[in-house]
């Protein structure tokens, strides 16, 4: 290859170079932004798309710190626990949020939008721990409304004269004072094994600990939702007594006898 | 050929090529979206969360006759069903895992 053919082929070689960089330039760079820029259109994409994502998450949380608020069954600690977790991971969205909002340039929203992420490994957990002691509130306080029903149960089913009845309703009566109890200790037992974990942070082992709290907690809360409807079975068992009791009215019998209500 | 021009052509050349390949790695980096933004729980729309307890049986504790204790228990019966969007919302929570 002769000096020529080498200077030849070096000039194709600058051309096609130069011709690259020249479209690249089009796209990148010092460019004016605008809206049929491919780099802005993204930039607009993953913006919209990581805002809508912070504020789904943010009202969801809100939602929660509302309703652990009004929490009643729930010991303060508990509830003051959860809620500096909410309320923790409510300020590192909005801020991260703002910061996104700010972002001018793709790779910092990108590095940013990464974060979103992240957040969700604490949110995975802090949800379901929120949801867990909402349940449980509600099941102690039907818990605790159930306890006062048993009471006037009780009362009435005493004053049952007819052995029978009377020992079916108590037996029923009995169902529904355990199943209240069991429910009781299930819903409380629930919160107790959620509410110390802490985020994984990536680590494998706090993840899969924390994955089998929850789950051991849901089980907790399934059982404790059963329990109490069992007991509602019982008490709606134990009420039939008393109605078909108190609807036995005095009718003429052939014999001269009669059957009076009873009580 | 003055040798000279060939040594300019040469670092037109190489000029060209870095430049070149430099926009072209900065372009490709800049239009791709590799960053996962979404997760599990944007994917599935969430119900609102149930409402915090209301329970309140009836006024008197001691009215045990048969209309009060039914009303009672119709009163749990709500909570119940409460309860159970509550149990709803923990699987939803969970099975974003």
């Amino acid at each position: 290859m002769n000096v020529k053919n080498i200077f030849s082929l070096f000039l194709v070689f600058a051309i096609l170079a130069s011709a690259a960089a020249a479209i690249a330039q089009t796209n990148v760079g010092d460019t004016p932004v605008t809206s049929q820029n491919p780099q802005t259109s993204a930039l607009e994409i993953l913006k919209q798309k990581s805002e809508t994502e912070i504020a789904q998450k943010l009202n969801k949380i809100n939602e929660f710190l509302v309703r652990i608020n009004l929490l009643k069954k729930i010991s303060g600690a508990q509830k003051g626990a959860i809620q500096q977790e909410l309320q923790s991971l409510a300020g590192t969205l909005d801020a991260l949020r703002t910061k996104i909002i700010a972002d001018t340039d793709l790779a910092t929203l990108k590095k940013d939008a990464l974060e979103i992420p992240k957040s969700s490994r604490i949110y995975l957990l802090i949800m379901p721990q929120a949801a867990i002691i909402s349940f449980s509130d509600r099941a102690l306080s039907i818990a605790e409304a159930m306890e006062k029903i048993s009471e006037k149960l009780y009362t009435r089913i005493n004053a049952i004269t007819d052995d029978e009845i009377k020992s079916s309703a108590q037996e029923n009566l009995t169902i529904f004072d355990t199943k209240i109890s069991d429910a009781k200790t299930k819903a409380q037992s629930a919160v107790e094994i959620i509410i110390g974990l802490k985020p994984d942070g990536g680590n494998q082992t706090i993840l899969k600990a924390n994955n089998a709290a929850l789950k051991s907690a849901r089980a907790k809360i399934k059982e404790a939702d059963a329990d109490l409807r069992s007991a509602r079975n019982a008490a709606g068992e134990i009420l039939k007594a008393l109605k078909a009791r108190s609807e036995i009215k005095v009718q003429p019998q052939g014999n001269g006898q009669s059957t009076a209500p009873q009580n | 050929m003055p040798k000279s021009l060939i040594v300019v052509g040469t670092l037109i050349a190489v000029v060209a090529v870095v430049t070149g390949g430099a926009m072209w790695w900065q372009y490709a980096s800049t239009t791709e979206m590799p960053v996962e933004v979404d997760t599990a729980s944007q994917q599935q729309e969430q119900p609102p969360l149930p409402k915090s307890t209301t329970l309140l049986l009836t006024t008197d504790d001691s009215d045990n006759t048969d209309g009060a204790l039914e009303t009672d228990v119709s009163i749990l019966d709500r909570e119940l069903s409460e309860l159970k969007k509550d149990s709803d919302s923990i699987d939803q929570q969970m099975s974003a895992q």
